[in-house]
This record gives structure tokens, C-alpha cells and sequence, in this order.
């Protein structure tokens, strides 16, 4: 099964599976804006940071928020148990186009595996992963089709 | 650079040993290729060894196993790539005078199940994306897409990889299968199958080198000589020079050959054979293309039709490749040499390509760290 982008139960403290990748939401499931560097040599922009620039190598680069909407560029279907994961197969995989030119990898949250499809739009939100020892709820960016109204709006 | 000529090979068969040590599968591997050059151990000036997940100083507890002479024993790790990496800095060793002959090894003994190529609890274990095979799916979803290319066109690399490994003493997989088995077989990230997968293996596999101009010493019946070379990592594309979605594919292979045809002084039309990186099925058509064996977008219908098929134009992993014969992780680009060498001296017997006139032989061998291009010439 997918990972939720929602969870009936009340959650503990969130916190980023991968630090500083984007800011805490308020809540599970509201859209997050990854947090990548551009660098101020040559312009480039990278998700996530990086510390040197790949095209220039300049160590002159700034955060830079990335597009929360994106289009799905190719996508799998993982049927098959990857040992230490927290995602229960089936689950998607999918590769989203960003607007700035940037793409990320990431999983689907729970969803119509079947009717995935290539040039979907998808949104990024904060999404369950799992809990850790102290009773934390670890966090991370899922794709979610945009499916409202509402979405459009919020995405323009 | 002096011509360097490879003066013999040979193997370990791959499969599963758990009984047989590092040290014994190496040994019978290194002998083998020893006696198929007719070079004495002693002759040996140094050995590069591929090898990943043995343990410090694996390469000299192998190599030791054929006498203590005294030689540099070079560990190199480059993931699936390691023995054409071993096997490159060996060459231009013996290109640029430092040695007049070199032992290239691999080896590996490997778990079943899925390779991990990332730590336990690392971002992408943890969040499910560091799986190999969903890397070549993702690509392969994309040039479905882009292509009109079908699943049974990935199915019919692993039909045709096994009907070769059927034909290889060597490979950990003799039989044949159905296109329908495969298809049938459980998905592992979709469009590939289980079948289409690679298997886990223990293995290793052989080379002795030496300049050719010192090679008359040892009456070699035959030999091939290193034609060109190309080795690098994955470069940046500038965003703002992208083509956008056209970069599913990589670029390195098509970058890394032209080198080395260049410095082979041929094209991809004078090619041969060739031994390509299938860790899974869809790396032999997006291979063939980078490599220019065939247009952007054929590689699916090349191999649908029989092209990379031992009797075909373009024949590609002649012995099984890394689906039938078996991807022991170190050892597999010493193996993909062993083949060539096997294909170009004419002694591949029932998988022979081209009723034993092949004149150029091709090697495209990948690794987390990057692509490793070899050509060849009788």
C-alpha cells in the first residue's frame, strides 16, 4: 500500500525524514514547497542543495523555494519488497518535471495506481512516512494528483 | 601509446557456489585464463582486480593463490563496472611502458535477493526509490511513451539472452524460456518482470594483457588488440541547454562512445559483436541506441525482430550477457572481455557471430560511478 498523505491518527510532532528538504507544514497532506539552491554564478538550479554548483562548480548559492506542481515525465509500479523501506508494495515511483526545469523523484501517495499516466499534473505534499523511537511522525514530499478546482487555483 | 594485445581469457563458471571460496573460484579463473594465453604466473608484472563486496584486500588474497611474486595487487571498485575499470587502468599501464603484461581479475560472490545499492536506513531505502530495477523502469515507462515500443519487446531481450546463455557452458542460466514465461513471470517494477532481472551470482573471470610488441615471446596462437577506450561519470546539462523531456535517456553511453570509436579510428557500422550492460532487460535496447548501433528509438524494434540475435546484424550478448549468464557484480566486464575475445579469435563454437569473421568487437559496461566503452580489434 502507498504511503497517506492523511492519517486518521493524531499525529505526533512532524519532522522531515530528510532535514531541511522543505519546511514543516502545518499539517499533513498541505502542499510543500521543496527547498533547492540556485546558484549565483551561472544561474543553475538544484534539488536538493548542493554546497557546489554542478555546471560551474561556484560555492556562491542561495535557497530557492521550487514549484509545489509538477508534471509526471515517466512513472513505475514497484511490486517487490525493498528491505528497510516503508513503503508496502504496490507503490508508484514517479519522476515530476517541475516548472523551473528541475525533476524529482519521489512516491505516489495513496492512490489509483492503475489510471497513473504520463504528463498527469502532481502535487507536491507533506506525507506520512513513518514514526521514529521518540514517537515523532516522519515526513516527507509525496506526489498527489491535483484533482480540484481548488488545486488549479492554488497551483496558478 | 604502444598497441596492447589481450593474449587470453577465461572463467569461473558463474552460478551459485556457496561451498567455494573467494579464493577457489579466483584461482580456477586466473588459471584458466593463464593457460588460455600461455603466460607463466611468473611473468605476470601486475594485477588489477574488480571487486566489490569482498572484504579489504580481497584482491591479493586471490591473486596470492597463484604464487607470491611479489607484484602490485590494485584494487578497483566501480560498482557493476569494476573489471572493465580493472581492466582499462591495467591497459594503460601497459599502453604507456610502466608494465609489459598484466592480469586483469574479477570476482564476486553475492546474497540472493534484490542488490542494495544504498544504505539500511538512507532517504532513498527508506522512502522505497533506491530499487534498481524501478531506475530502468522508469526509462523504460518513458520510451514505451515516446517510442510505441511494448512490454514484449523488453520480454523478447530475456528470450533471447537465455536462448544464448542455453549455448554457454559458462552461464548460471542454460535453458530457454517463452516470451509468455517471462510476461508471465512476477512484476518487479513495471514493465519488468522477474525474468527480465538479472540474477544475483558468484563468479570470476580472467584476462592477461601485454604489449604487443613483447607478446611474440609467447607464441600466442591468437590474440585481439585494444583498439579504443572511453571512461568517464555522468556530466551536467545545463538546464537551460535541455531538451526537456528527450534527457529521460542517458547520455553518457552516446558522449563515452564516441571517444572510443574515435580513437579506434571506427564507426558504430564496423562493429561486430557486442557485449552490453543488460542488468535488466531494457539496457540492452536503450544500450544499442547510445552506442549507435541502431537510431534513437529503434532499439526495441531491432531486437523484436532478431537483430541482436547471434545470426543477426548487430549481435549482442552473444553468451546470455548479464541476464542468462549471470551479473556476479565485479566479475562481469572481465567476462564481457572474455566473450569478445572468445567472438574475434573465432573459438565462441555454437554462439559464434558471422561465421567466425568478426573483426570488431564492442563493450559497454556500467556502474554506479559510471560507463566503462571498450572496442576491440582481431
Amino acid at each position: 500500500m502507498s504511503p497517506t498523505a492523511t492519517s486518521t491518527q493524531a499525529p505526533g510532532r512532524l519532522v522531515a525524514l530528510a532535514p531541511g528538504t522543505f519546511r514543516i507544514p502545518e499539517r499533513l497532506g498541505l502542499p510543500v514547497h521543496l527547498l533547492g539552491a540556485r546558484c549565483r554564478a551561472c544561474g543553475e538550479t538544484f534539488f536538493p542543495k548542493r554546497v557546489f554548483c554542478a555546471n560551474c562548480s561556484s560555492d556562491s548559492l542561495e535557497e530557492v523555494e521550487m514549484p509545489e506542481r509538477g508534471q509526471v515525465q515517466t512513472y513505475t509500479v514497484v511490486h517487490q519488497q525493498l528491505p528497510g523501506s516503508a513503503m508496502v508494495p504496490p507503490y508508484a515511483i514517479v519522476r515530476i518535471a517541475l516548472p523551473n526545469g528541475v525533476a524529482v523523484q519521489t512516491v505516489m501517495v495513496e492512490g489509483d495506481l492503475a489510471s497513473l499516466a504520463i504528463g498527469d499534473v502532481v502535487d507536491l505534499v507533506a506525507g506520512r512516512i513513518m514514526e521514529d523511537d521518540a514517537g515523532n511522525t516522519l515526513i516527507s514530499y509525496l506526489a498527489r494528483k491535483a484533482q480540484t478546482e481548488k488545486d488549479e487555483v492554488r497551483g496558478a | 601509446m604502444r598497441d596492447v594485445v589481450v593474449l587470453g581469457a577465461g572463467l569461473h563458471r558463474f552460478g551459485r557456489f556457496p561451498e567455494k571460496s573467494l579464493q577457489a573460484m579466483g584461482r580456477e579463473a586466473i588459471k584458466n585464463a593463464l593457460d588460455d594465453a600461455g603466460v607463466p604466473f611468473k611473468d605476470i608484472e601486475v594485477a588489477y582486480v574488480g571487486r566489490v563486496l569482498a572484504g579489504m584486500g580481497a584482491g591479493l588474497n586471490v591473486v596470492s593463490e597463484l604464487g607470491q611474486t611479489g607484484i602490485p595487487v590494485v584494487n578497483i571498485e566501480m560498482a557493476c563496472g569494476s573489471s572493465t575499470s580493472a581492466f582499462r587502468e591495467a591497459y594503460l599501464m601497459v599502453a604507456n611502458g610502466v608494465y609489459d603484461t598484466a592480469l586483469v581479475v574479477g570476482f564476486e560472490k553475492m546474497q540472493r535477493g534484490m542488490l542494495q545499492i544504498a544504505e539500511q536506513k538512507s532517504y532513498g531505502t527508506v522512502m522505497g526509490l533506491s530499487v534498481m530495477p524501478a531506475s530502468y523502469a522508469l526509462q523504460a515507462q518513458r520510451y514505451m511513451a515516446d517510442h510505441g515500443a511494448t512490454p514484449e519487446m523488453f520480454a523478447q531481450v530475456s528470450v533471447k539472452s537465455h536462448r544464448n546463455g542455453a549455448l554457454n557452458p559458462y552461464a548460471q542460466y542454460q535453458t530457454e524460456v517463452t516470451i509468455e514465461e517471462v510476461l508471465a513471470s512476477r512484476t518487479i517494477a513495471a514493465p519488468i518482470t522477474l525474468l527480465q532481472c538479472s540474477p544475483t551470482t558468484d563468479g570470476a573471470a580472467a584476462v592477461v594483457i601485454c604489449a604487443k610488441e613483447k607478446a611474440g615471446k609467447y607464441a600466442a596462437r591468437r590474440s585481439m588488440t585494444v583498439a579504443g577506450w572511453a571512461t568517464g561519470s555522468g556530466k551536467y546539462v545545463p538546464k537551460s541547454h535541455d531538451e526537456g523531456d528527450a534527457e529521460v535517456n542517458t547520455g553518457e553511453v552516446t558522449r563515452l562512445a564516441r571517444i572510443a570509436y574515435e580513437r579506434a579510428g571506427i564507426g558504430p557500422e564496423d562493429v561486430d559483436v557486442t557485449q552490453v550492460h543488460d542488468a535488466f532487460s531494457p539496457g540492452e535496447i536503450f544500450t544499442i541506441e547510445g552506442l549507435g548501433l541502431v537510431g534513437e528509438g529503434e532499439g526495441a524494434r531491432a531486437v523484436w525482430e532478431g537483430r541482436t540475435e547471434i545470426n543477426g546484424d548487430i549481435p549482442v550478448n552473444t553468451d546470455g550477457g548479464l541476464l542468462s549468464r549471470g551479473h556476479p557484480i565485479g566479475a562481469t566486464g572481465a567476462a564481457m572481455v572474455t566473450e569478445i575475445f572468445r567472438q574475434l579469435t573465432g573459438e565462441a563454437g555454437p554462439r559464434q557471430v558471422k561465421d567466425g569473421n568478426a573483426k570488431v568487437g564492442l563493450i559497454q559496461n556500467a556502474g554506479i560511478g559510471g560507463v566503462n566503452v571498450l572496442v576491440f580489434k582481431r
